[in-house]
């Protein structure tokens, strides 16, 4: 099963929770049909940060496009808000990275 | 994809830069001004006439291809010394009879310069080629960040 | 600014507005110098370059910023030709006092201009790199 949510150019917040739910429910063995119903805690954490991550980086470019735009001239507002999203979509990209992993290892586990 | 602007660095460098000749020339004929204050002979006969630089804006010079050159690139000028010229002003008249070029009514026939003036050009020209090499560095400045872009 | 930028899903609108802005500071700073080297030639007037309100113009529009010419829903807004170009104004500055010889240039003013310019400049560019980082950190999967 691959996630589709991340290719190499981009990156689509809402497939990427909807391909994290399903991974971590085929692991997990429960079918997670709402929202409100056997939610794992580790799929809140992860939608609030995918959220959380989404937001910085918009914020970020309306942040940029206004200092180049002369609209505001408060240059460490925007490397702060361009930092942030930074280290957020590093994060992001991280998680990934373990999330996937640890799918694979399950996968390999021998029952 | 055709390059939009046919300016840029090197043509702002060659606007900064003439500035720079223009000054320089000037500074030269302030000097000899100062240093010939007091010049009664000279080999065209008669006191030495102050002397002043003429400037004029022309177009700047560089372009990459004339065929993409918009409207913008011909309104920036460069600056271009049309010439040194003689001060018109009649001599000054000083009373000397001990002076060897003293005329018959003992007045001298002295340069038509006033180092007053002639030390706030100067100061003029200072400012302005610190001015000029101020906008250089500028321009170098960017040039230097835009070539990092993409630098991981 | 280039439709063939906003075709392209890797980089979005905000480039293009960073981009564009690189452009039109470049030819502001060209500007000043021909100012600053012309500040005592005989009846040169002093020239400005102002693009702030148009590139803002430009971003406060929620839709694309470039408008094709075939679009029926093609929307006025100041600063944007017909075509969907932006449009910096170059200009004659306005001043209350002329030089004896009619030049009309302060220098103060210019390389204060100038300063500014070039730091926005700089800070620009230094987003600009951090945006591409990221892109090129996702494309090397974090390693």
């Amino acid at each position: 099963m691959a996630i589709k949510g991340i290719t190499p150019t981009s990156i689509d917040f809402e497939k990427l929770t909807q391909d994290l739910k399903r991974a971590s429910a085929e692991v997990s063995g429960k079918e997670d049909k709402s929202t409100s119903a056997g939610k794992s805690e580790f799929l809140d954490l992860l939608e609030k940060g995918i959220k959380e991550v989404n937001t910085s980086a918009l914020e970020a470019e309306k942040s940029s496009m206004d200092l180049a735009s002369g609209k505001s001239s408060n240059i460490h507002e925007t490397m702060l808000a361009v930092t942030k999203a930074e280290l957020g979509f590093n994060m992001m990209v991280q998680m990934r990275n373990k999330v996937i992993e640890a799918y694979q290892e399950v996968m390999r586990m021998q029952v | 994809m055709a390059l939009r602007q046919t300016g840029g660095i090197l043509e702002g460098l060659e606007i900064s830069s003439s500035g720079l000749s223009a000054e320089r020339i000037r500074m030269n004929v302030i000097s000899s001004n100062l240093a010939n204050a007091n010049t009664t002979r000279t080999e065209e006969g008669g006191p030495y006439k102050r002397k002043d630089v003429v400037f004029s804006a022309r177009s700047s010079g560089v372009s990459f291809d004339n065929l993409m050159r918009l409207a913008f690139d011909n309104n920036l000028k460069a600056v271009n010394v049309d010439g040194i010229v003689e001060d018109k002003k009649p001599a000054k008249m000083v009373f000397n009879p001990n002076h060897p070029d003293a005329n018959d009514q003992g007045y001298v026939a002295m340069p038509n310069i006033s180092v007053m003036e002639e030390m706030v050009n100067m100061i003029t020209a200072n400012r302005n080629f610190e001015s000029d090499t101020q906008a250089i560095q500028a321009t170098k400045s960017m040039a230097t960040t835009a070539i990092s872009i993409g630098r991981s | 600014m280039r439709a063939a930028v906003l075709e392209n899903q890797i980089f979005n609108k905000a480039d293009a507005v960073l981009e564009e802005s690189l452009n039109l500071r470049m030819q502001r700073h060209m500007v000043n110098l021909s100012n600053v080297t012309n500040s005592m030639t005989p009846g040169y007037r002093a020239l400005g370059f102002d693009f702030e309100k148009q590139l803002q113009s430009a971003i406060g529009n929620s839709e694309q910023m470039m408008m094709k010419t075939t679009d029926p829903k093609h929307i006025r807004t100041p600063g944007i030709s017909a075509d969907g170009v932006l449009k910096p104004d170059m200009f004659v500055k306005p001043t209350e006092s002329i030089g004896s010889d009619g030049n009309t240039v302060d220098v103060d003013k210019e390389m204060t201009e100038m300063a500014a310019n070039q730091i926005i400049y700089r800070a620009t560019i230094e987003v600009l790199n951090r945006q591409l980082g990221m892109l090129r950190y996702g494309i090397n999967g974090g390693r």
